[in-house]
């Protein structure tokens, strides 16, 4: 064959191709996304199934069911919640604590069907594990919708809002895996750091002053009273070890009340999320109440402490990642403990006096920490 | 798969794949311009820079699938820190593999060696397992607990031994 020839049938399948690119591009970028989609998909639906495995062995081992869990687990997996109506927004926060507290009702008694021999901390521990898996499940089933929506509908804007948003989403899904495992195992995970901070200051005083502890003060939490330098302090947390997180702002709500508001200071402790680039186990400091969640926690602090009694709220943060603050302990935050410790004393030695009455609220879910 | 989900096998790789999948397109690069402009490099016909930039695509794009697929993922051990209840009175600590019901500040049934008083978890944390060539008969775990545990001797007193030994 001669050059020329040669030349010809380049010249012919270059113009192939440039057509082809020219009438089909969109089709290509569609059929990449849906690929890159795929294997995102498999990858959920890889971590849904492990959760689910491992959900039925936790209840299996630890729970000594009568029969097969998996159908039951299966419908709880599928179950939702309605939010409150919001277009008269005055009661909203009411209405869905209310909604709130009947949906943890009735899965605890789920949970001790399923599983009648579990613990109250290993109930707690399962109920956490079904959370986890539930939403990786849900991830799974949103992503799986889009997917077949965009093959559907041939849409190039519903195929790509998924595929730009995958970092993102895989990332939380990537985070909600492994508190599953850790839920599941009772491991700590990076959002105990509040209550982890607040029990590692009373084990400090224990010997200087025996806490008073009162299990059970409001639902799930626990009220430690000790001396701290002086000053009177009132230590709130989540009930340990088990995987809660309580209600902290009825319990502060509750002890404000009880004491006629008589408080010189509220200090709270949580873990926060950081922005790309600031280092894990960073502690920062800030005003207001240092709680997330649905809001009615927050919002009963900012009534009671904040509007009824004035007075003034202090907060810490130990800022880490959402792959942190989901995932087992690291490192990073373990060294950040005795720094937050010493934030926290150095904050009762210049903000209040001798005799005076403190709160000091640990925020976070006491997973694998006990009291 | 992130970058920082990866192991440092795992970040070179993906450079490697980077690097022949770079050099591949240039042996494309070169072919292409073989054809329509005539332009050949010496020594090298236009198959065989069809053939090499294909070879190298094909192998870069090998490895990419390698290093993204997490094969190079890197392993976590969960570990108990334990310490002794008379701490700072009592320096005491080791490190164990997470056993099932462990919780921090759970105190074990076993005193503690050097002060006979209880021992309490101080701490549960993942940490990641070191990628390195096992010897034959060899504790994988042992290596990973020693990052925390308190060195057992100071380094100078270990160094002046080791100079009695071999003046």
């Amino acid at each position: 064959m001669q050059a020329n020839e040669m030349n010809w049938i380049f010249q012919f399948i270059f113009l192939g191709i440039f057509f082809f690119i020219f009438f089909y591009n969109q089709r290509l970028q569609i059929w990449q996304m849906q690929k890159q989609i795929e294997r995102a998909l498999f990858e959920l639906q890889q971590m849904s199934n492990e959760g689910k495995e491992l959900l039925v062995k936790l209840v299996n081992e630890r729970g000594k069911p009568k029969e097969d869990p998996r159908e039951r687990l299966q419908s709880l997996l599928d179950f939702f919640t309605v939010e409150p109506v919001n277009m008269d927004p005055a009661g909203v926060v009411w209405r869905l604590e209310h909604i709130l507290d009947i949906r943890k009702i009735r899965w605890e008694k789920e949970v001790a069907q399923i599983a009648p021999a579990a613990s109250r901390d290993v109930a707690a521990n399962i109920e956490g594990t079904i959370e986890a898996t539930m939403s990786v499940y849900f991830i799974w089933k949103v992503i799986r919708h889009y997917l077949l929506l965009g093959k559907k509908t041939k849409s190039l804007i519903l195929i790509m809002q998924v595929q730009m948003q995958l970092p993102l989403i895989m990332m939380i899904a990537k985070a909600i895996f492994k508190a599953l495992k850790a839920f599941g195992s009772g491991v700590p995970i990076g959002d105990g750091v509040g209550p982890f901070v607040v029990s590692g200051l009373i084990r400090e005083y224990t010997k200087k002053s025996p806490p008073k502890i009162t299990k059970e003060y409001t639902e799930d939490v626990t009220l430690i009273e000790q001396t701290i330098e002086g000053r009177n302090a009132f230590i709130v947390r989540a009930t340990g070890p088990g995987a809660r997180v309580g209600k902290p702002g009825e319990a502060i709500k509750k002890l404000v009340e009880e004491n006629n508001g008589k408080f010189n200071r509220l200090i709270m402790i949580d873990a926060g999320l950081k922005l790309e680039g600031e280092k894990t186990g960073n502690i920062i400091e800030g005003v207001g109440a240092v709680i997330g969640g649905p809001g009615t926690e927050k919002y009963k602090i900012e009534e009671s402490v904040g509007v009824k009694y004035q007075l003034p709220m202090d907060g810490i943060v130990i800022e880490e990642s959402q792959e942190d603050a989901y995932g087992p302990l690291n490192k990073d935050l373990i060294n950040a403990i005795p720094k937050a410790i010493e934030k926290v004393k150095q904050y009762i030695l210049t903000r209040t006096s001798e005799g005076d009455n403190v709160i000091v609220a640990g925020i976070g879910n006491c997973c694998g920490i006990g009291d | 798969m992130s970058e920082s989900t990866l192991t440092i096998q795992g970040k070179i790789l993906k450079i490697a794949a980077y690097v022949l999948l770079g050099i591949g397109m240039v042996f494309f690069m070169l072919a292409t311009s073989s054809i329509f402009m005539g332009i050949t490099p010496p020594f090298l016909d236009v198959f065989t820079l069809f053939l090499f930039g294909f070879s190298l695509v094909l192998g870069g794009a090998f490895l990419l699938v390698i290093a993204q697929q997490g094969i190079l993922k890197p392993e976590f051990d969960t570990i108990s820190l334990i310490k002794c209840t008379n701490t700072p009175d009592c320096k005491f600590r080791k490190a164990r593999k997470f056993e099932k019901d462990d919780f921090i500040f759970k105190e074990l049934p076993e005193p503690c060696e050097k002060c006979n008083s209880k021992l309490h978890i101080a701490a549960i944390l993942e940490i990641e397992r070191k990628q390195r060539t096992k010897k034959p008969g060899e504790e994988k775990s042992e290596d990973t607990f020693k990052q925390l545990e308190p060195p057992k001797e100071p380094p100078d007193k270990k160094k002046s031994k080791k100079e009695e030994k071999n003046p």
